[in-house]
């Protein structure tokens, strides 16, 4: 009984008193950030969990502070709530470009340090008024943070943007002054929009990618699958493998979503399609390396290896097979 | 002479006196058959003026008296005296069993009766290897208790241990197998049963056969089982009617059914109280909505559910079934749908309590099933305070306090520690019957279960 008494007595100081009733919680699930003139302006959506009968209450409230520093800001918004917030089902991170230019790792390190902040959020850039994509949604009834999730979601389908939600690994990039990739989103006249993806460096936005060169980047670095078509042939081509050395070599597996020219039971043909393919790609690839190179941008740390990076002439390789042909009706 | 009967009875209104010529005939009227002693008595004496010596009457002394008239005797006082066995049949029958009831298989129970309880054992192992020891226990009760093994398969050790305790035993009475088990294991401080008990004949017989002892007690309707382990309670013997797969589909749900029974409620207090973030978003925001306007913290909530459903169990086990049914759908409408009206408790709580409890009722033994709600409590407690550490911590309590528990120098997570590969497979999983041949080292010396074939 003596040895319980005296393990209980350990065990009540040694664990962490995080105790925290539901209801007292305000469930944060995104944060939207702006810094002009030395002051930080900060919004938060706070998720409504009260729901009556009839659903006229809005799905999520936005909260705005202000402060010369972040932890002033999200103090301001403390004062304003009776509830405590909680930033473990945090979802989505939107930073005006001022933050970026400012500097990004003051917002992160003022996240990443609290252990009771979820690490899976997604980051955006904008140009637009962070307080108007905030608020984009209310009128629409929904929870802005989740439908800019589900956005993204959907847009992994066409390949544009895919930004990554590994909070750690991104700000590791960011540390480190590699250079990286970001997506952003902005304010249409009416509508919220994503748009193309940044790569930055070191504080600077080096560089928007184009629709095309979003879906090879996400293609090369994410193996993200993407739709090709060529002579009467559509094809989703997924990355198997990649090496970059002083040579790319790439391998791509096929899959047939429509066909109307190509017999796929005969091997000249099929073996037609895979060298189209190859040719395609390795155009795509190409032009998307030298529009890297010509921007001094080395996504794939490939400096290390090649002194004269921004002039050399990469030889490219790729490789690929038809691994479905999909269902044939004779 | 009858004076001194009359008085060492003090006078108790059961003792008849009758005078027949030069015969006086005492009996215990509550033991005896009137019948049988109008037949065997009586009439002999009017008709023939004798006492006819026969397999049931014996020529006493006197000091024997009382114990014969004790034993359901009558005593007929002449110039000797004679005890006549007249014993009135006290019992009920054999029924159904009550408390171990299963769907395949002998459906005949232990009553009160110990005779008729041997006879029930012995028709299934028709052997003069099954041995039965009587003890006499109860200084006042004088209880006739009887220790069954059979011999040469259960190891003489245990069957010395056992008799040694049942030796020590000096109290005024044993009214029931319960109140013996409870002795047996008195000297241990733990909130688990440690001695198996059993209604069913067939059930008993193949414990025997396994080697283990059997322990039964006069005007009881349950035997005792020697060594009993913790995987007894979750793996019935009655298994053994059905088929071996779908035996180990249901062992397999029984153990998810433990762990479902003792952690349901505590790992709910510590998710939405201390580790919201493992819960998904949509789930969190679902939890919040239905503790709106619940005036307690979710702990609370969840201990008085506890107890709501703890005061239900015992009122409809005590009330007679007749009345079983009216508590319990007060008790539903009580908790699944007023309680959740007046805001007294959260849906979401009634479902967390209500797969808790259901999951229990699936071990049949009340002292297990009392023992998983102590559990429950400690594990609910443990989480009210410490969120998933203190589950943790609280189990970890549980697996050292169940390792630490035996009895008879048989340890309770047997056949886990000492690891004991056929008791396994006989309780924990199920192998097919015809693979069954041997039986487990700890329980016996004899482990060949097969018979030779010459």
């Amino acid at each position: 009984m003596k040895k319980i008494i005296i393990l209980i007595l350990f065990i009540i100081p040694l664990c962490g008193c995080d105790f925290e009733e539901l209801n007292n919680l305000g469930i944060v699930t995104g944060l939207y950030i702006n810094y002009e003139a030395g002051n930080y302006e900060t919004y938060v959506e706070i998720i409504n969990d009260k729901v009556n009968e009839y659903k006229v209450l809005p799905a999520s409230y936005i909260y705005e502070g202000e402060g010369k520093t972040l932890d002033e800001s999200i103090n301001n918004i403390r004062n304003k709530i009776n509830k405590d917030l909680y930033f473990n089902h945090l979802e989505l991170l939107i930073l005006n470009y001022n933050v970026l230019y400012n500097d990004i790792n003051v917002i992160n390190d003022y996240l990443l340090r609290s252990p009771l902040i979820s690490n899976h959020i997604v980051t955006l850039l904008t140009n637009s008024d962070i307080s108007k994509i905030a608020s984009s949604q209310s009128k629409n009834n929904n929870v802005t943070s989740s439908f800019i999730i589900s956005l993204i979601k959907s847009n992994k389908k066409i390949n544009t943007l895919i930004p990554s939600d590994d909070y750690d690994f991104k700000i590791a990039e960011l540390k480190s002054k590699k250079f990286t990739s970001i997506g952003s989103i902005e304010m249409g006249s009416e509508n919220i929009y994503l748009d193309n993806t940044l790569i930055i460096n070191d504080h600077e936005i080096l560089l928007k990618l184009n629709n095309e060169d979003s879906i090879i980047y996400n293609s090369l670095i994410n193996k993200s699958p993407i739709t090709i078509t060529l002579d009467g042939i559509e094809l989703k081509a997924k990355l198997n493998s990649i090496e970059f050395d002083k040579d790319i070599s790439a391998k791509y597996s096929l899959e047939v979503i429509s066909n109307t020219k190509y017999d796929l039971d005969d091997v000249n043909s099929l073996n037609k399609i895979t060298i189209l393919f190859n040719e395609k790609m390795k155009l795509n690839i190409k032009n998307f390396i030298k529009k890297l190179q010509s921007n001094n941008i080395d996504l794939f740390s490939l400096k290390e290896k090649i002194s004269s990076y921004k002039d050399y002439d990469f030889n490219i390789e790729v490789n690929s097979k038809i691994t479905k042909k999909g269902e044939l009706v004779s | 002479m009858i004076n001194d009967i009359k008085t060492l009875f003090n006078n108790s209104s059961d003792l008849i006196i009758k005078k027949i010529k030069e015969y006086t005939v005492l009996y215990l009227e509550s033991l005896c058959s009137s019948d049988k002693i109008n037949e065997y008595i009586l009439k002999d004496i009017a008709i023939n003026n004798t006492v006819t010596m026969g397999p049931n009457t014996k020529e006493i002394t006197k000091k024997n008296i009382a114990t014969f008239l004790n034993n359901g005797f009558a005593i007929v006082l002449s110039k000797k005296i004679y005890a006549i066995e007249v014993k009135a049949i006290l019992d009920r029958g054999i029924n159904k069993p009550e408390v171990e009831i299963s769907i395949n298989g002998p459906k005949d129970a232990l009553e009160e009766n110990i005779q008729i309880n041997l006879g029930l054992i012995k028709k299934r192992i028709r052997s003069e290897k099954l041995v039965n020891v009587d003890y006499t226990l109860g200084k006042y009760a004088n209880t006739k208790v009887s220790v069954l093994y059979v011999s040469g398969i259960a190891k003489k050790e245990l069957v010395k241990d056992v008799s040694s305790k049942l030796n020590n035993i000096n109290i005024d009475s044993i009214k029931d197998a319960l109140v013996l088990k409870k002795i047996l294991e008195s000297n241990k401080n733990t909130i688990f049963p440690l001695i198996n008990t059993s209604e069913r004949p067939d059930v008993i017989s193949d414990y025997l056969l396994e080697g283990k002892i059997a322990i039964l007690i006069d005007n009881s309707p349950t035997a005792l089982i020697i060594p009993s382990f913790f995987v007894d309670y979750i793996n019935p013997v009655t298994d053994m009617y059905m088929l071996s797969v779908n035996v180990n589909v249901l062992k397999i749900l029984r153990m998810i059914c433990l762990f479902i029974t003792l952690l349901t409620p505590a790992i709910y207090i510590s998710l939405i109280n201390y580790n919201q973030e493992t819960l998904q978003l949509k789930i969190l925001i679902n939890f919040t909505n239905q503790r709106n306007g619940v005036p307690f913290p979710a702990s609370v909530e969840a201990i008085i559910m506890l107890i709501i459903c703890a005061i239900l169990k015992e009122s409809d086990l005590r009330f007679p079934s007749s009345y079983g049914s009216a508590t319990s759908i007060l008790g539903a409408l009580i908790i699944g749908e007023a309680a959740v009206a007046a805001g007294i408790s959260s849906p979401i709580m009634i479902i967390v309590i209500a797969i808790s409890f259901i999951t229990s009722l699936i071990f049949n033994d009340i002292e297990f099933t009392n023992s998983l709600r102590f559990l429950r409590f400690a594990f609910l407690l443990s989480a009210t305070f410490l969120g998933l550490y203190g589950i943790l911590i609280a189990f970890l309590f549980f697996i050292l306090h169940i390792s630490s528990l035996s009895l008879f120098n048989y340890s309770y997570v047997t056949p886990l520690s000492p690891f004991d590969k056929v008791y396994l497979e006989n309780t924990l999983i199920d192998i097919k019957t015809t693979k069954k041949t041997k039986r487990s080292k700890l329980l016996s010396n004899n482990i060949i279960k097969k018979r030779d074939h010459k």
